[in-house]
């Protein structure tokens, strides 16, 4: 008996959980739709989410929390953003798990394309620059240096901490250009050389703490300078330190995700696309950060 | 910060309960009767899944959500339910990780009340299922404790959630995601206070865990 009603029991938590689980998709489907109801006249597109895979920067940043809003108003589309490094972001994409992409890695966009995962163009459309921030004393004396190779020849010779993302993000795989053009491999026997393997925040703040250099986008360390009381701008718009942001659409017949069941939103990410190059974005881009900090953040490539 | 009550952060709290509730569920489902099981039955081999389910209760929670992750990306076997970044892909990474926890610990709690208990259910003359569920009787003290434990595990967990959810504003962050996000943003203050929440969460599940406690023994 008491077998009985306790497999009775575990039938109707089951049943239960799962009609919670119904019910909460529902509640979503509704959500989404009020949203679009709200948001004006035009029709709801077929499909209105759109997955879009981004490195940290211009997330935590506050640059798409900034915009997409006006865009979604306008289109009714949803965007999900999983921000992440360049490395990741593009590995979601690879998975069949992003719609489209906004990095700033050449060399992995360019690996993206010749790989035959995308199905557009790099579309560079607005770039900044890195900055190299350390202690105030500034040990190698980089604010003399002319570009960002001569920072860090500096750095490397007088063995200062030098403090990096180590994540194969596209500021990792900026240092690493610039390590080249250097001609310095830190190894492992650099003591100097801390690879600390996380994203850009959390790398300012261990740089911070160790009193070491640091190479960043500008976005983030100015919306974290607060926090920041051991560091100091010290090199910044050198020719080597741009930082160029692109997108890139996911193909959805792509040879790998063949037989597979991709599903990539081609249609919300070419939309998303084609508004983040127009006019509207564009103007709300060249402004953005002028009241917070002083200055934009973000500069647009001239078509 | 904690008071004002926004409701990016109401959506946060939600999704960690629903994650929490679920997960703690499922993984109870699984893990109790298998634990049970375990603890009242002999069989051949018995000791080898016991071993295999304690190693597992040390597996990595970022393990355990890469696994989940490569399963059921979109090119992944189980890419056809298209469920990455969602809240029921996070439910089964926290269930891979939470069962072996809860059939491990019941196990042993059901195995110890089986030895204490043994010559009574004989003496009875309960013989297999009776006798399983006279243990389940017994032990639901113990067998809450275990589900709170499932409980805490999960709310806390980070490593998983955070990949296999991708800590998606509005959708899948949860209060330990957002947490992290917070702290690598730099904004500590704000990072301790949702932990501050976080904990209070947890305190107010346990307290009515308690009560339920004290009226089932």
């Amino acid at each position: 008996m008491t077998k009985k009603l306790l497999a009775l029991f575990l039938c109707l938590a089951m049943l239960l959980s799962f009609a919670a689980c119904a019910g909460n998709n529902d509640s979503t489907t509704a959500q989404s739709t009020s949203a679009q109801s709200t948001s004006g006249e035009q029709k709801a597109p077929e499909n209105p989410t759109i997955r879009l895979a981004t490195t940290t920067s211009v997330n935590d940043s506050g640059l798409l929390p900034y915009l997409l809003p006006a865009f979604e108003k306008e289109t009714g589309y949803k965007v999900e953003v999983a921000s992440a490094g360049t490395g990741i972001a593009i590995g979601y994409a690879k998975s069949g798990d992003a719609d489209l992409l906004l990095v700033h890695s050449k060399s992995q966009e360019e690996a993206f394309i010749s790989e035959g995962y995308a199905s557009t163009e790099r579309l560079s459309f607005m770039y900044n620059y890195f900055v190299i921030c350390g202690p105030e004393n500034d040990p190698a004396k980089i604010a003399d240096a002319k570009t960002a190779a001569d920072a860090f020849k500096a750095i490397a010779e007088s063995k200062s901490t030098f403090v990096s993302r180590g994540d194969n993000s596209g500021t990792h795989n900026k240092e690493t250009a610039i390590w080249e053009s250097a001609a310095i491999t830190p190894g492992e026997t650099d003591s100097w050389y801390v690879s600390v393997g996380s994203g850009m925040g959390d790398t300012l703040t261990k740089a911070n703490e160790m009193k070491g250099y640091v190479i960043t986008d500008k976005a983030t360390y100015l919306s974290m300078k607060a926090s920041l009381n051991n560091l100091k701008l010290l090199k910044e718009e050198a020719e080597d330190m741009k930082n160029t942001y692109s997108l890139l659409g996911v193909k959805a017949d792509a040879k790998e995700f063949e037989g597979k069941n991709v599903k990539i939103n081609t249609e919300g990410a070419n939309a998303l696309i084609e508004w983040l190059l127009g006019d509207e974005a564009s103007a709300l881009i060249k402004e953005y950060g002028k009241d917070k900090y002083g200055e934009a953040l973000f500069f647009l490539i001239e078509k | 910060m904690i008071f004002s009550a926004d409701s990016e952060l109401l959506k946060i709290i939600a999704t960690t309960m629903l994650m929490s509730f679920f997960s703690t569920l499922f993984s109870s489902l699984l893990g109790l009767p298998l634990g049970v099981f375990l603890g009242s039955a002999e069989f051949k081999g018995k000791s080898a899944v016991i071993k295999i389910l304690n190693t597992l209760m040390s597996l990595p929670p970022v393990l355990a959500g890469l696994i989940v992750f490569m399963l059921f990306r979109s090119v992944g076997p189980f890419g056809s339910l298209h469920i990455m970044f969602s809240v029921p892909v996070m439910v089964i990474a926290q269930v891979v990780l939470i069962t072996p926890v809860i059939a491990s610990l019941s196990a042993s709690a059901s195995g110890e009340k089986l030895s204490s208990l043994g010559e009574t259910a004989s003496g009875l003359g309960l013989s297999g299922g009776k006798r399983n569920a006279l243990i389940m009787e017994e032990c639901a003290p113990q067998f809450l404790s275990i589900v709170l434990m499932g409980f805490g595990r999960s709310i806390a967990e980070v490593g998983a959630v955070s990949l296999v959810g991708g800590n998606i504003q509005f959708k899948t962050r949860v209060m330990t995601t957002a947490i992290l996000l917070e702290a690598n943003k730099g904004d500590f203050e704000k990072a301790l206070a949702l932990g501050i929440i976080l904990l209070i969460i947890s305190l107010l599940v346990n307290i009515a865990a308690h009560t339920l406690q004290e009226k089932i023994r």
